[in-house]
């Protein structure tokens, strides 16, 4: 597309309608509230075979019974249920800002540190971009080339009509809705989320990402995705991004399940950057998301990497149950928390087959008044003979206001499995701190390179692109809490 | 017999019966656990521990006629034997020990244990039938030794206060002499004052009928020191659960611990440390050796608040698992409130080291030997800074057992 048409487009586009008429938009919110009308008003709007519906009013039947978990050490109000509209229909352009000037400075501000492209701001800063641009047309492009390879890449509810003797098989099957009650939540009101079914002995090109998808913003509160990674495949999963993202929804229940048949390999990287509230601690989002990957084939490999930077209250626990013979689950994680914002995160590994691994990384970083915490279990069940299992998690305060918890729960039940876990709690070393001061680096900039140092380990598991990202949005997180 | 009966049939019998106030706490305590939506199941307290086995046993405590003593070998050595929970009323210069009477329902008020959370305390308020009251006095050099006899049968609900006053110097070593089919709920409340130092050692080797449930809450002050180290060998049920405040500064706190455990024994044990103060150094080292069906859980804690600058705080959790049917949970915690500390934790299981094992046995030592040598140098790290006479000791009960595992 030339710069003329585009001029054109963004004229067109940022023109307010001039013919003065009004075209009633109908509402398509329901009420607020949670009950079985809200269930059937989300499956009706989005066409739901009656399977579905069924399945969904089953898993609020199931939710009722439920009280929310208390493990966590966080500290929040309770939340109201009936006070939360479950269905939002994406935004008309009237209600969107009509270019960057319009939106937030301090935004704008952030996306420009961490050197996003500017077609790509406006995406992300929800202007309303009529014209197709480039990553989009980018995004089309690289569709034709999944199909090709037999991938099906698209959202949820279009799988539930395209595919569903596989979302029949998997939906629910790795996170019964039973488990807790975001769960249960989850699974009778999500609205929308990614299905990836990659068939056998296929090796996905390229990494998939919200990012690429059309319709993807949006997708709401109750996301839920769905990966089938079938025999000898590989994937690797993009989620988020780094550039901060503002959303009006505060609760936010994601599932996320993640299947590898035999040989195959997930790997599913996420970037949380979500509003944390301002400094004093009051608004932000509460995240409770429950992501659980099954290696069910012998061979398989699921490795979950995530930087958490966002949110007021993160509750979070990507987890792995390595069922298939040496199959093999990762977590790779850094939290880093600032002001009032609260994190309480870690893994679960759950060791059933033999000669299972797992490996474990956590770095937490916490500053002003945040409370960060490191939850992770580790167990091995009897018949996991040789299983092995690594874990450190290194913790790292700012300031004497905040708080590093370590609570790591760790079971065997097999006297062939080996378990190694170490964690470490500690300040800013003063010595490295004045090694490069005296380089002529600010106080600011030490700590941060300091504590992207204490993070690599982390860091340098993500895609490259976003690697490069995430090291920028570690420093920005730092702000205005050092010195 | 179940929990309301003996409640009810034996409330006359407990000390303080006719103390409105300690009556009080004893009825509430005994409607929070009897309440019906009291999680048990998250409750550290109770790992390891059937519920049915607390709530179901036969309350049984009467005064019997065998006299407990308090007997000086040398000027140093003093030998007490508590029968039942019971002492002797002894005075002299260096110590004071004496039981729990009725007039000493203020101190009970006062202990500080209502925020843990432990069922197994609850119990132990409700059914408190004795608890000694043991006074260490200022710049005492000694070494005690105390043991607890138990007759067939009892169930003994103990609360007791040890007081170490300033500047002592104090080594002290519980036994348990349990005969058969006893209850123990021991609950210790001990103040290490200013410039003390403790070395307390437990051993406990008693035989599989018996339970006991040992506690301690103790709290150190200012440059003064505890150590803790517990021996367990028993084939009964042992529970040690120990806390320690550190609220002087420069204080410091060991905790450490061995089990050994064969056929279906189980064993639960915490430690918790607290750092109140600047300048305190922990340690929680517990590792255990577990054979057939045996099961055993460590929950390890160190709090630091805020005001705790220049904090130390180790922790450290080894289980080795010789057959496919024991298990070993651990929880090592760290929960850090101030910046300028430096802690961690670090935690293993898993089965003898086959390299270490193969090394001996292509020298020509037969498999059981070789098992034996790793196992004890898995433990002599730990008897290296043990005085004489308690070294001997653990190494003999140590080579009992194992003897008994090459055997099997």
């Amino acid at each position: 597309m030339d710069t003329r048409t585009s001029q054109t487009l963004d004229k067109y586009a940022q023109d307010k309608y001039k013919y003065g008429f009004i075209t009633e938009i109908e509402s398509d919110r329901p009420q607020k509230g949670l009950n079985e009308e809200t269930i059937k008003f989300i499956s009706k709007k989005k066409n739901e075979p009656e399977w579905m519906l069924t399945w969904r009013l089953n898993c609020y039947k199931k939710w009722l019974k439920m009280s929310d978990p208390q493990w966590a050490n966080l500290k929040f109000p309770k939340i109201d249920y009936q006070d939360i509209y479950y269905y939002s229909a994406p935004k008309g352009f009237e209600e969107k800002p009509k270019d960057l000037s319009e939106v937030d400075p301090k935004l704008i501000e952030t996306y420009n540190k961490l050197g996003i492209p500017l077609e790509e701001q406006k995406v992300l800063a929800g202007v309303a971009v009529d014209a197709v641009f480039d990553s989009v047309s980018v995004a089309t492009t690289y569709k034709g080339e999944l199909e090709k390879l037999g991938i099906v890449f698209c959202s949820i509810s279009e799988a539930v009509h395209k595919h569903p003797e596989l979302v029949k098989k998997y939906l629910g099957s790795v996170i019964p809705p039973g488990d807790h009650s975001f769960s249960a939540l989850n699974s009778a009101v999500f609205t929308d989320g990614s299905f990836v079914y990659i068939p056998e002995n296929v090796k996905c090109p390229m990494e998939l990402s919200t990012y690429f998808r059309i319709n993807a913003e949006d997708t709401g509160q109750f996301e839920r995705t769905l990966i089938i990674a079938d025999k000898g495949s590989y994937v690797s999963y993009l989620e988020g991004c780094t550039a901060p993202q503002r959303d009006t929804n505060q609760l936010h229940a994601a599932n996320v399940e993640l299947i590898a048949l035999e040989n195959a390999e997930i790997k599913y990287s996420t970037v949380q950057n979500w509003y944390p509230g301002d400094e004093e601690g009051k608004g932000g989002i509460y995240n409770f998301v429950t992501k659980r990957g099954l290696c069910k084939g012998k061979n398989s490999k699921i490795s979950w990497t995530q930087v958490e930077t966002g949110s007021a209250l993160t509750w979070k626990y990507p987890s792995c149950i390595l069922k298939g013979d040496n199959s093999i689950g990762e977590f790779y994680s850094v939290a880093i928390t600032n002001n009032f914002q609260q994190a309480d995160t870690g893994t679960k590994m759950t060791h059933i087959g033999k000669n299972t691994r797992s490996k474990i990384i956590s770095k937490g970083i916490s500053l002003g008044y945040s409370q960060n915490t490191y939850r992770g279990n580790v167990s091995f069940l009897k018949k996991a003979d040789k299983a092995r299992n690594y874990t450190q998690c290194d913790s790292l305060l700012v300031g004497n206001k905040c708080g590093a918890h370590t609570i790591p729960y760790i079971d065997s039940k097999n006297n062939s499995a080996i378990i190694e876990h170490e964690a470490s709690t500690s300040k800013i070393n003063e010595d490295q701190l004045y090694y490069c001061r005296q380089r002529g680096l600010s106080h600011e900039e030490a700590v941060s390179l300091i504590v992207n140092g204490f993070c690599k380990q982390v860091l340098q598991e993500l895609p490259m692109e976003f690697a490069v990202e995430a090291q920028k949005l570690v420093s920005i997180s730092l702000e205005g809490s050092v010195g | 017999m179940n929990l309301e009966n003996n409640f009810i049939k034996h409330s006359k019998e407990y000390i303080f019966s006719d103390n409105k106030i300690l009556s009080n706490q004893r009825e509430s305590a005994f409607k929070k656990i009897t309440q019906k939506n009291y999680d048990k199941k998250n409750n550290e307290s109770l790992k390891n521990i059937t519920i049915n086995d607390l709530s179901k046993f036969d309350y049984f405590y009467k005064p019997i006629k065998e006299d407990p003593t308090v007997s000086l070998t040398d000027d140093l050595n003093y030998e007490i034997k508590l029968f039942n929970g019971i002492c002797k009323h002894y005075e002299d210069d260096f110590i004071e020990i004496r039981n729990l009477t009725n007039l000493d329902f203020k101190t009970l008020l006062n202990q500080d244990n209502n925020n843990l959370d432990d069922i197994i305390i609850d119990f132990n308020k409700i059914f408190l039938n004795s608890g000694i009251f043991f006074n260490i006095k200022s710049e005492a050099k000694l070494n005690i030794r105390l043991t607890h006899e138990t007759s067939d049968n009892f169930t003994i609900f103990q609360n007791n206060f040890i007081n170490f006053k300033k500047r002592c110097k104090v080594k002290l070593e519980d036994n348990f002499n349990l005969t058969n089919n006893s209850i123990n709920n021991i609950n210790y409340n001990i103040n290490v004052e200013e410039d003390a130092t403790i070395k307390h050692n437990i051993f406990q080797n008693f035989a599989n009928s018996n339970k006991l449930y040992l506690t301690s809450n103790t709290v150190c002050e200012k440059k003064s020191s505890y150590s803790q180290n517990t021996y367990n060998f028993s084939d009964g049920f042992v529970r040690n659960f120990h806390h320690v405040k550190l609220n002087g500064e420069f204080s410091n706190a060991s905790l450490r611990g061995c089990f050994f455990l064969k056929d279906k024994n189980i064993c639960s044990n915490k430690t918790n440390v607290k750092h109140n103060a600047e300048n305190c150094i922990s340690d929680q080292t517990y590792k255990g050796i577990l054979n057939d069906h045996s099961k055993a859980s460590y929950y390890s804690n160190t709090f630091v608040s805020e005001n705790a600058q220049k904090t130390q705080g180790y922790q450290l959790s080894k289980g080795i698992l010789l057959t496919d049917n024991c298990s070993f949970f651990s929880k090592p915690e760290l929960r850090i409130f101030a910046d300028d500390v430096k802690c961690s934790h670090g935690s293993t299981i898993g089965p003898v080291d086959e390299s270490a094992l193969y090394y001996l046995r292509s020298r020509g030592i037969s498999k059981n030997d070789a098992m034996k040598m790793i196992i004890s140098s898995f433990i002599q790290e730990d008897l290296q800074n043990l005085d004489k006479d308690i070294a001997e000791r653990v190494s003999k009960n140590l080579s009992d057992y194992l003897t008994s595992l090459v055997n099997d």
